[in-house]
C-alpha cells in the first residue's frame, strides 16, 4: 500500500507530537505527572472503558445532552416562529435575543442551581437555555426571508393555517432548522459538561474534575480524549446529514 | 398578525417612510419590545414583594455595593484585558495559520480537517489541562481565550484569501504585478471582510471563554465575582453582577459589529 504525501505528513506530525510529549514529560520541565507518557494514557483509557462508573457517567451525560437539545430545540423553533411572525414586537425582541445569544450563558448557572437544584435537571436547564438561541435566531430570520409574494399567493388561494404551515413555512424553515440543530448540539454539549464540572457528583464532567483533584492526570486525558472524540464525531455526522439534506432539497427543487 | 408580518417582509420602504417619529415603525418596534421587558420586570417586582426573589430595585441598588466593596470596575478592566490579550494573540496566530492553510496545498490537505474538528470540539472542557500547565492564574485564562478565539479566525482568513475573485487576480496579472504585490494589493483587501468577521467571532468567543473559565476556576474578574457572590448567597448582588455581565457582553458585541461595519464600508 502506498501512502499519499498528505497521509505521510499526517503520520509524521502525529509521531512528532507524541515524541515531543514524551520528551516534555521526561525532561522535568513541567510538574511531574502533568505530561504522562502516552502508554499511561492508553492504559488509563482502557481501564476507563471497562469501568462501570464510566458507563454510568457516560449515559447520564448523554441523556442530559439529548434532553437539553430536544427541549432547547423545540422551544427555540417555537420562539423563533413567534418572533418571525410577531411584527414590530417580534423585531424588537429579536434584537434582545441577538445580544443575549452572545452573552456567556454560564453566568446563569448559579441562578439555575437555585431554581433546579444541583442534579441533572440543572444541567439540562442550562443546556436547553443555551442551545435554543441558534434556533431562535435562525428560524426567526428564515421566517422574515419568506418572499411576500408567497404569502399573498397563499392568501389568495385561501389556504388554511395548516396548509400554510405545510406548504409555505415548513419548506422554508427546514434548512435553517437543520443548521441550527448542528450548532445547538455543540452548545448543549459544552453547556452540560461545563455545568457538571462546576457542581455534580455524576457524569463525565465530574469524572474529569475528580481525576484532576486527585492529580490522576492520565485519567483526565483519557476522559478528555473520549469527550472530544465523541463531540467531533457527532458534529461531523450532523454536518454530513446537513450536506446530504441540502443536496437532497436542491434535487427536489430542480425536479419541481 | 399575519398582515403585520407581511408588511414587514414587504421591504424597507415601510421603514424609511417619514412621519411623526413616535409612530415611525422603527420606534414602535423599539418601544413595544422595551415595553414587554418592562412589563416583565414589573411582574417580577410584584412576584418579589410576595417574597420569592430579591426585588429588581434591590438588585439595581446593589450596584453601589459592587462598585464600592467588590471593585466592580477593576474586575471589569481585568476581564476586558484578558479578553483583549487572548483574542489578540489568537488573532495573530489565527491569521498566520489561515494564511499557511491558504498557501500550502499539502498543509491544507493535512490540517484542514483537524482545524474544522477543533472548531467543533468543546474546547472549554480542556481548562483543567491549562490549569495544570499554566497554573491557576492569568496565563491560563488568556491561553484558554486565545484557543477559543483562534479557530474561527483561521477558518475565516483562509476562506477569505481563497475567495478572491479570479477576474481581479487576472487584472493584477495583466498589470504584471509581482506575486507579493498581487497578494497585498488584491488578495488581502478582498479577503478583509471575511477576516474581520472571523475576528469578530473570535472576540465574542474569547469573551465567553474568559468569563466561563473565570467562573469555573474562581479566579480573575467578572466570572469570579458571580461565583463568589453565589457561594456567599448574596442574591441581589449576584443578580446585579449577572445583569452587568449581560450588559457588558451585549455592548461589546454591538461595538465590534459597528466597528466591523465601519471598517468594511467604502
Amino acid at each position: 500500500m502506498v501512502l499519499g504525501p498528505a497521509m505521510r505528513l499526517r503520520i509524521v506530525v502525529i509521531v512528532g507530537f507524541i515524541a515531543v510529549w514524551q520528551a516534555l514529560g521526561a525532561s522535568g520541565l513541567v510538574y511531574p505527572g502533568v505530561a504522562p507518557s502516552w502508554l499511561a494514557i492508553l492504559a488509563a483509557l482502557a481501564k476507563l472503558l471497562i469501568s462501570p462508573e464510566f458507563w454510568i457517567g457516560f449515559s447520564v451525560t448523554a441523556f442530559e445532552i439529548l434532553a437539553a437539545l430536544s427541549i432547547g430545540a423545540a422551544a427555540g423553533i417555537i420562539i423563533g416562529i413567534a418572533l418571525g411572525m410577531g411584527g414590530y414586537v417580534g423585531r424588537g425582541l429579536e434584537r434582545y435575543a441577538h445580544y443575549l445569544a452572545s452573552t456567556p450563558k454560564i453566568v446563569f448557572l448559579p441562578l439555575i442551581f437555585i431554581l433546579c437544584g444541583i442534579g441533572p435537571t440543572s444541567k439540562i436547564a442550562l443546556g436547553a437555555f443555551a442551545c435554543s438561541f441558534p434556533l431562535i435566531l435562525g428560524v426567526a430570520s428564515a421566517m422574515r426571508q419568506i418572499p411576500t409574494v408567497y404569502l399573498s399567493v397563499a392568501r389568495s388561494f385561501d389556504l388554511s393555517r395548516w396548509q400554510q404551515a405545510r406548504m409555505l413555512y415548513l419548506p422554508a424553515l427546514f434548512r435553517p432548522i437543520i443548521t441550527g440543530l448542528r450548532i445547538a448540539l455543540g452548545i448543549a454539549f459544552s453547556a452540560c459538561l461545563v455545568a457538571e464540572m462546576k457542581f455534580s457528583n455524576v457524569g463525565l464532567g465530574s469524572l474529569i474534575v475528580g481525576s484532576y483533584e486527585h492529580s490522576r492526570f492520565a485519567e483526565v486525558y483519557a476522559v478528555l480524549v473520549v469527550i472530544v472524540g465523541f463531540a467531533i464525531t457527532a458534529s461531523a455526522m450532523l454536518a454530513r446529514l446537513d450536506r446530504q439534506l441540502r443536496l437532497g432539497s436542491a434535487k427536489i427543487r430542480d425536479f419541481l | 398578525m399575519g398582515r403585520e408580518s407581511s408588511i414587514i417582509a414587504g421591504g424597507e420602504d415601510v421603514f424609511s417612510r417619514r412621519g411623526v417619529w413616535i409612530l415611525d415603525p422603527r420606534w414602535l418596534s423599539h418601544l413595544s419590545a422595551a415595553g414587554i421587558v418592562l412589563a416583565l420586570a414589573l411582574a417580577l417586582e410584584v412576584a418579589v414583594r410576595s417574597g420569592l426573589l430579591p426585588a429588581p430595585s434591590a438588585v439595581l441598588v446593589s450596584i453601589l455595593m459592587l462598585l464600592d466593596e467588590e471593585q466592580l470596575l477593576r474586575r471589569f478592566a481585568m476581564t476586558a484585558g484578558e479578553v483583549l490579550a487572548g483574542a489578540g494573540s489568537g488573532m495573530i496566530i489565527g491569521v498566520v495559520l489561515g494564511w499557511l492553510l491558504h498557501r500550502g496545498r499539502l498543509i491544507r490537505l493535512v490540517f484542514m480537517g483537524w482545524v474544522i474538528g477543533l472548531a467543533a470540539a468543546p474546547l472549554i472542557l480542556l481548562y483543567p489541562l491549562f490549569l495544570v500547565f499554566f497554573g491557576r492564574g492569568l496565563a491560563t485564562i488568556v491561553a484558554m481565550s486565545a484557543v477559543a478565539a483562534v479557530t474561527p479566525i483561521i477558518l475565516k482568513t483562509c476562506e477569505g484569501l481563497d475567495a478572491a475573485r479570479q477576474v481581479l487576480i487576472d487584472v493584477g496579472r495583466s498589470f504584471d504585478l509581482s506575486p507579493a504585490r498581487l497578494f497585498w494589493r488584491i488578495r488581502v483587501p478582498s479577503a478583509m471582510p471575511s477576516i474581520l468577521s472571523g475576528i469578530r467571532l473570535g472576540l465574542a468567543y474569547a469573551l465567553v471563554g474568559v468569563i466561563g473559565v473565570e467562573y469555573l476556576t474562581n479566579f480573575g474578574g467578572l466570572g469570579e465575582l458571580i461565583a463568589d457572590l453565589a457561594d456567599r448567597y448574596e442574591m441581589a448582588a449576584m443578580y446585579c453582577s449577572i445583569l452587568f455581565v449581560m450588559l457588558v457582553s451585549a455592548s461589546f458585541l454591538a461595538a465590534i459589529e459597528r466597528l466591523e461595519r465601519w471598517l468594511t464600508r467604502g
